[in-house]
Order: structure tokens, then sequence, then C-alpha cells
């Protein structure tokens, strides 16, 4: 089963919920993703929390797609608030060295300040059998559900 | 199976040899997926609030801009494939 680690970041403040730290581990991965145009391999937070699978809009035109007229989709946030945007289709690739998966999903391309993408439940974290070790561990092992291949290098 | 009828924890839908094109993206994925994690907290201090492209050995930082717009034409810049260089916005 692919494996990864999660990343260190700096908190801008003390977390309470950790004691006060000013960092934290985060379940982060780098996956390649492919549109009409090109590919980009992209840093996604795994986050079951999201309902879809979200990429900042700024990477739409960068991977060449184009998402006028494309599906909207409505989400309420976290703080209440209601967001629509735009879904395409793209490719989605990833490894560790040893295995590798490869799948096509449907994301969504939120516009505003959002960083991060999110590799969430549609798309992604439903096609896995998703272990956050320990807080410091990731596997990621494919199920029969991955619209897609998998394989070993 | 179960009540959801979702087959879990079994085999993918189709197992194949990765295709040689994709050969060298993937071992980017790997490089980053090894190394990246190791990378001293400290080193990324100057690239906080920014943008960031790493290099397809994924340890070293070489390109990083405010807007992600900006960030693509800094990795051809610097004379690397936008396409084999990880990104990440650093928080």
């Amino acid at each position: 089963m692919p494996w990864f680690a999660y990343q260190s970041v700096v908190l801008r403040h003390p977390s309470p919920a950790i004691q006060g730290a000013t960092r934290r581990l985060i379940p982060m991965i780098v996956v390649s993703v492919t549109g009409p145009g090109r590919t980009m391999p992209i840093r996604f937070r795994l986050d079951c929390g999201a309902d879809d699978t979200i990429l900042p809009q700024s990477y739409a035109a960068a991977l060449g797609i184009d998402l006028t007229n494309a599906p909207m989709a409505v989400a309420e946030t976290v703080g209440g608030a209601i967001i629509r945007y735009p879904c395409a289709t793209v490719t989605f690739r990833l490894s560790d060295g040893i295995e590798w998966c490869q799948w096509e999903a449907i994301v969504g391309f939120v516009p505003g300040s959002r960083q991060t993408g999110l590799a969430g439940l549609a798309g992604f974290l439903d096609y896995f059998d998703v272990g956050l070790l320990g807080g410091r561990e990731i596997t990621l092992t494919p199920t029969a559900n991955l619209p897609g291949q998998s394989g070993r290098h | 199976m179960d009540e959801t009828g979702l087959e879990l924890g079994t085999a993918t839908s189709e197992t194949t040899e990765v295709a040689e094109e994709f050969k060298p993206l993937y071992q980017v994925l790997a490089a980053y997926a090894r190394k990246r994690h190791l990378v001293p907290l400290e080193d990324l201090e100057p690239y906080r609030d920014r943008y960031v492209a790493w290099d397809p050995t994924g340890t070293r930082g070489i390109a990083s801009t405010e807007r992600l717009d900006d960030l693509f034409a800094a990795i051809e810049a610097a004379g690397y494939d936008v396409g084999l260089c990880p990104q990440e916005f650093i928080g």
C-alpha cells in the first residue's frame, strides 16, 4: 500500500488543543493532477470533512480547464457559509516509489483565498482504505471502487 | 460488501504496468514522498505565506511567489518543467 509521512507546519498562533504548541503534523501528500492542457504535481491535505475534492481556482486555467458552463456544486463550509464552485474532471496520479495509482475524478475549483488542495471524500478518499497511523504516517490502499488503475513499479 | 453496498478492502479495479511516459512523473512523486517531510521547518521560514515549487528531486525550493498565478512562470524561468515540480503553499 502506498505510504506517506505527515508534514510538519508552523502555526500562526499556539494551539490549546496541542498544549500550546506552535507546530503540528498534518496529513498532506503531493498528487499529480492532469487536465486537458498540463500535468502538475500539487499538494493536497487529506480531509475527510470535505465532501468533495477541491483545488484553488487558479489551477483551472493552468491545467487548461475551461470552467465556462461547468456544472456548479453547492457546499456549506464549517463556518456555515454557503459557497458555489464549478467542477471539472481531472486525472490523479500518486506514488510512493513502490506502488502507483491513477484515476479520474470530478473536482471543484474554489475561488478566493484557499491555498491548498483538499483531498475530500468524493473523487479521492472514497477510493481508498485510508490509514492515519499515530498522527505521523499515511497509508492509502486502493479499493475496488478506484475508477482507474494501480500497480507496483 | 457492507450495508452501503461498497466493496471494502478488496483489490483495485485494474492492475497494470505503469506507462513509460509517466515514469518520470512517478519518480518525482516518489522523491517528494520520501524527502519532503525531512525538510527542517526552519528552512521553510523564508517561504511563509508563499507558493513554493520544489525541484524534481524533492530536496530544494526552486521558485516561490506570493500569487499562485505567478508560480508557473517562475518555475519555467528557473529552467524547470512545471509538470515535474511539486507545488505547495507554505502557511
